[in-house]
């Protein structure tokens, strides 16, 4: 009578092929030599990215608010607009960040040009 | 864990890859590809693991993933006669061989775990991710096939 300590179970499969032994050679030297080229973690890509965007947001904020300081709030802005609101006469009416306003004259404009500077 | 350690680990371990990979693709083919895909994976997870002694049971279950994914595409690909039977490999048991291919896999997974593997119960349950109860039936329902089988009916169980 056989035990089944006896059964061989190792010979269930046979031996492991050649083939299956190159196999395992070749992709442990293939992750060997993508161990040489450094990989960036997904959290660290994400956390530059973020680092980025602030420092973005700041130098972007920076230039703008110097700019304004330098040139005045309205630089870069619509040139005939602007010129339009110098000329405009009394009852015109001119919209300022979203503020209707009638204008006197175009002295008016200038002279909110510098509050807003302030 | 070092690519060193990983590299030491599926070496030493590389026997028992193949046996795990031939109960479920029996194509030599698809054996070598899941096997490739396992250990990239498993380089690719590396900093998952934290305790280096479990190197065998993660890659071994990262390998069985494959594994499966394969068969699913091959299944897809292929008609399903041509997974009908194929000749034992070489210096393979034919009974052994015979009876373990002709056993669903779901009892032929656990059972070469087991059986030829030698993991222990618990071992089985985190490698498959299944509860010890159902591990246990599926191990007592392939004995029982095992029984049943004329080449094993001579074998005493206890």
């Amino acid at each position: 009578m056989k035990r089944i300590e006896d059964v061989d179970f190792r010979r269930t499969y046979g031996d492991t092929p050649p083939s299956f032994e190159r196999r395992v050679a070749y992709a442990l030297g293939h992750v060997e030599e993508e161990k040489t080229v450094k990989k960036w973690p997904i959290k660290t890509v994400v956390l530059v990215c973020i680092m980025l965007l602030a420092l973005g947001a700041v130098a972007y904020a920076a230039v703008t608010s110097l700019v304004a300081k330098q040139y005045g709030a309205f630089y870069g802005e619509d040139k005939g607009e602007v010129e339009w609101s110098r000329n405009s006469v009394s009852d015109d009416v001119v919209t300022i960040n979203a503020i209707d306003g009638s204008l006197v004259d175009g002295r008016m404009i200038e002279s909110l040009s510098g509050l807003l500077n302030k | 864990m070092t690519i060193e350690e990983l590299t030491g680990g599926v070496v030493a371990a590389q026997g028992m890859l193949y046996r795990v990979s031939a109960s479920v693709l029996r194509q030599p083919c698809d054996q070598e590809d899941a096997v490739q895909s396992a250990i990239e994976k498993a380089w690719g997870k590396l900093g998952t693991l934290r305790d280096a002694d479990k190197l065998e049971g993660w890659i071994v279950r990262i390998l069985l993933n494959e594994c499966y994914t394969i068969k699913k595409k091959r299944k897809r690909e292929t008609h399903v006669e041509a997974f009908a039977e194929t000749p034992a490999p070489m210096n393979a048991d034919p009974d052994l061989y015979r009876f373990f291919t002709g056993l669903p896999e779901k009892l032929r997974v656990p059972m070469t775990l087991f059986y030829v593997e030698g993991y222990a119960l618990r071992e089985v349950e985190q490698i498959l991710r299944l509860p010890v109860g159902t591990v246990k039936t599926r191990l007592s329902r392939g004995r029982e096939k095992m029984k049943q089988d004329h080449a094993f009916e001579e074998v005493q169980w206890l």
